[in-house]
């Protein structure tokens, strides 16, 4: 092989590495923040994948004698008022709290991102009243929603999914569709139009891949939105039942003895202010690094 | 039969502020293996013709009246899902704007793919092959590689000629190209018109050719077709209406055009004024507020259309009427 023919390789090679996905990832990982938030939130997956493994002692054994007892050597983030493990109960607390995270974002941005895009692209009055419907959900407040849905269905942890997915949607449904207005008079559409593609390869194909961005975005931050809403649902006792245990209700337990042991209620708002805040970072990372007005840089 | 037909087709787009008639009773005809020029100013109707045979006209927009006929088969009665079947089989179009026509999400390569597999019966190795192929049939070098990349990793000439393969993948009779040289650098502007036109001779398609640059139109047309202000004015054989034109909006067009014997310091002509609104458009012959030969008659009724001697040459100018044979000697003794 003569040398032009390894130059011409190589750059093959070059701009065959050069794809959307490996642009995005290079703007990321130059912002330290975004990197971070990443590591964190991977670590915490970790924890609540492996949490039977890690949880020092059975979080929901009772030891009435060292109940109260702030972090010590054998328990290092102290005992609650029944003696069980903090740092365990926290633990496995991880897995609920980012189930629900992931289950509800999962959920409410597919479906907002469907009907956002139906409606969108329908225009007319099938837009209207799908966007009237959404004003009417946004006009409350999407907590006092899921209160009162959590209130009517009982409590519990599907119950709170449920009530958080119902209200989640329309974020996503008006973003989406607010894309989709600007995507449907590209030029490319109109090209795909005059080629005789269909409906449904037009929408799934060639609007949607190019409003994912700002759905990606949103559904990081919303995932910390969840986490803080079933906190505080179930701080007010309408998330897990106990005594299953999650952050909120941890939280909540701690509430009552605030001036005795105040680590009961610090430690798990330092868990969920720490996961919310990474899931910030890895937002805003994204954010940027998605922008096409900053894609040259 | 001719391919294409249109009859009296008649486009308005009800605004809130008036009815924009955008097109306005306008015919032509276009044989298997010809290209047609429609040429004139911005707004004035171009490329609402172009979309109106692809069926591309969207709310507020109406095709009020007339008949295209595609091979016989009038498409402006045609439900949306067999106007599909049509789109890029039968008919394709090229945009102007190679920049924003592809879509930025999706490697080219995919894109070609994604039209074979809509519309014809072929494996996925096959479409794959087909399109390499097709890119090198538009000189893209490295066609291969080119598959694999995104819109925005090809320059714009390269980016038109994927618009280019994509649009003659299929080997359409009928390909609509809405000035697809124009934000284009001079250069590739010849390159693209000559790839349009060696691929119409290969592919024995019939092209429109939507444009403003007389110079493209000298180079690929047969026919052209002269709009203004939503009707055609003049049309005939290109040899024809440039060694002869006849409507003062042809001879302003054609005028403005800078020539290698044109006398060093002698003006460009240009023609006056703008092209009206077409909400409430002048009253008689559109043209006559712009026009340096304006007669009276000209403001009050529309000007028949006929057909000068025995060629295809047809105006649309009262000058030329036998009416008013007179008034243009009139007209010449003043002086114009």
């Amino acid at each position: 092989m003569n040398e032009s023919d390894g130059g011409i390789e190589l750059q093959l090679f070059f701009t065959k590495k050069k794809t959307n996905f490996s642009d995005v990832w290079y703007r990321f990982r130059r912002n330290k923040l975004a990197v971070i938030g990443l590591i964190v939130i991977t670590l915490f997956i970790l924890v609540a994948i492996f949490a039977n493994y890690l949880m020092p002692y059975d979080p929901y054994k009772i030891d009435i004698r060292n109940r109260l007892k702030g972090p010590s050597k054998e328990h290092w983030l102290g005992t609650d008022d029944l003696g069980r493990d903090v740092l365990s109960r926290l633990i496995l607390g991880t897995r609920v709290s980012l189930r629900v995270g992931l289950i509800v974002v999962g959920i409410s941005a597919t479906v907002g991102t469907i009907i956002g895009l139906l409606s969108g692209y329908a225009g007319g009055w099938v837009d209207n009243l799908v966007m009237r419907i959404v004003d009417i959900l946004l006009a409350f407040p999407g907590i006092l929603l899921a209160l009162a849905i959590v209130a009517i269905l009982g409590p519990g942890i599907d119950h709170v999914i449920l009530a958080l997915t119902l209200t989640g949607w329309v974020g996503y449904a008006r973003v989406v569709r607010g894309e989709v207005l600007t995507i449907k008079e590209e030029e490319y559409i109109t090209a795909a139009k005059s080629s005789g593609i269909k409906k449904s390869v037009i929408l799934f194909k060639y609007i949607l891949p190019n409003a994912l961005s700002p759905i990606i975005v949103l559904a990081t931050f919303g995932i910390a939105g969840a986490i803080i809403a079933e906190s505080s649902l179930s701080f007010l006792g309408l998330g897990v039942k106990p005594p299953e245990p999650s952050w909120g209700s941890l939280l909540n337990v701690g509430r009552r003895y605030i001036m005795v042991a105040p680590y009961l209620s610090i430690f798990p708002g330092i868990f969920i202010m720490v996961v919310v805040m990474a899931l910030n970072f890895i937002g805003d990372g994204l954010r940027d690094a998605l922008d096409p007005r900053l894609r040259n840089k | 039969m001719a391919l294409l037909e249109v009859k009296n087709l008649r486009v308005y787009f009800h605004t809130r502020e008036g009815t924009v008639k955008a097109v306005d009773d306008v015919s032509f005809t276009l044989e298997k293996n010809e290209t047609l020029c429609l040429v004139g100013e911005s707004g004035c109707g171009k490329s609402v013709t172009a979309l109106s045979i692809i069926g591309l006209i969207s709310n507020p927009g109406k095709i009020e009246s007339g008949q295209i006929l595609f091979e016989g088969v009038d498409l402006v009665k045609l439900k949306k899902s067999e106007l599909r079947k049509f789109r890029g089989t039968e008919i394709s179009m090229i945009f102007q704007e190679p920049m924003t026509s592809l879509n930025p999400s999706l490697k080219v390569g995919f894109q070609i793919v994604e039209l074979l597999l809509e519309h014809f019966n072929v494996s996925k190795t096959e479409a794959k092959n087909l399109a390499v192929e097709f890119l090198k049939k538009v000189k893209i070098p490295d066609a291969v590689g080119t598959y694999d990349k995104y819109p925005h990793q090809l320059s714009g000439g390269m980016r038109q000629r994927v618009m280019i393969a994509m649009a003659l993948i299929s080997k359409p009779s009928l390909l609509i190209a809405d000035e697809p040289t124009t934000a284009l650098d001079v250069t590739i502007q010849l390159q693209i018109l000559e790839l349009i036109r060696d691929l119409k001779n290969s592919l024995g398609t019939s092209v429109i050719l939507i444009t403003h640059d007389m110079g493209v139109v000298a180079n690929l047309a047969d026919k052209v077709a002269v709009m203004y202000a939503g009707k055609i004015v003049e049309s005939g054989e290109v040899f024809e209406v440039f060694e002869n034109p006849l409507h003062p909006y042809t001879v302003g067009l054609l005028g403005s055009i800078p020539k290698l014997d044109t006398p060093k310091n002698s003006r460009l002509i240009s023609i006056p004024g703008n092209v009206p609104r077409l909400i409430n458009p002048p009253k008689g012959c559109r043209f006559h507020e712009r026009c340096s030969r304006k007669l009276e008659i000209c403001e009050i009724a529309e000007p028949p259309e006929m057909t000068i001697g025995n060629s295809n040459h047809r105006i649309a100018c009262w000058l030329y009427s036998d009416e008013f044979q007179g008034a243009v000697d009139t007209d010449e003794r003043y002086g114009s």
